[in-house]
């Protein structure tokens, strides 16, 4: 295997969706490949700073509408 | 060393009894948590923005009102989810706009494309690994997490919604594939896509910083 197919199979890999002789193609070309490495590494990075990224407080506008703003609250309670 | 590039991000799930008895901080803490995928998810659907806010609204009503009745058969984060995609597409329909999520036409074979690997099929210039890549980390004037965002905004609709169930929400590639109506074939472009291009565009990112 070359790095240039290494993109092309990421998403499959991590979601072990390869068959079996892929998959360990795959891993070899990893052991062997630094380059391909950083790329796998970035790969999952990606995927964790899209979580962060969504997951950021929800506007106040929402939270008063569903009744949820914390300054409510303290008023209600 | 296959555990290691396999090993599925955490999820967790919130704590369903809070939730049912309305426990304040908890719907907070849920609405916090799901917001961003409801609004990213309404905007595939809708593609308008004013009207994607409306729905996700209506959403969240309507979740919070079901939350009593949640059975727990599903994941609490897919249940949402559909009862979103739902109204957006019933919104869609009322509209007369509503357009299957498909994006057959997209030219993704450039994104990692032949300039990037030299004759031999070796990268040309090492790809960026992303460990400096930091939520909070200013690069050219802001934040990493709102440019991430953007690049998320910016992928073609039907793969910005597979991502977001998938990699963002935990769902697996059956129940994305039921709840965006979507075949098993296309779920599985659609996330590779949409991963490829993610990836790219925060290695270039990486390198303007
Ligand atoms: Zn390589």
């Amino acid at each position: 295997m070359t790095c240039d197919q290494i993109p092309k199979l990421a998403s499959s890999y991590i979601g072990r969706d390869l068959s079996a002789v892929i998959r360990l193609k795959f891993a070899f070309h990893l052991v062997q490949c630094k380059s391909c490495r950083a790329y796998m590494r970035g790969f999952l990075k990606a995927r964790d700073l899209a979580v962060q990224s969504l997951q950021m407080p929800a506007p106040d506008a929402l939270m008063q509408a569903l009744g949820l703003h914390e300054d409510d609250q303290k008023v209600r309670g | 060393m296959l555990g290691r590039w396999t090993k599925a991000a955490p999820f967790t799930e919130p704590d369903l009894g809070l939730l049912q008895r309305r426990d304040p901080t908890a719907l907070r803490r849920m609405v916090n948590r799901h917001h961003g995928s409801m609004v990213g998810l309404a905007r595939s659907i809708l593609r308008n923005a004013a009207a994607a806010d409306d729905v996700v609204q209506e959403a969240w009503i309507a979740v919070i009102a079901g939350l009593p009745s949640f059975e727990g058969r599903a994941k609490l984060s897919t249940w949402m989810m559909a009862i979103l995609v739902n109204k957006a597409r019933a919104h869609a329909r009322r509209e007369g706009r509503y357009v299957p999520l498909l994006d057959a036409d997209d030219p993704y074979d450039e994104v990692e494309g032949p300039e990037r690997f030299d004759h031999t099929g070796h990268w040309r210039v090492a790809p960026d690994d992303l460990e400096t890549l930091t939520p909070e980390r200013i690069l050219a004037g802001r934040e990493v997490w709102k440019q991430v965002r953007d690049q998320i905004d910016r992928l073609p609709a039907a793969q910005r919604a597979v991502l977001i169930l998938r990699d963002v929400e935990g769902a697996d590639a059956a129940e994305t594939a039921d709840i965006l109506d979507l075949s098993a074939e296309n779920q599985r472009v659609l996330l590779h896509r949409a991963r490829i291009r993610l990836r790219r565009a925060l290695d270039d990112l990486s390198h303007r910083g």
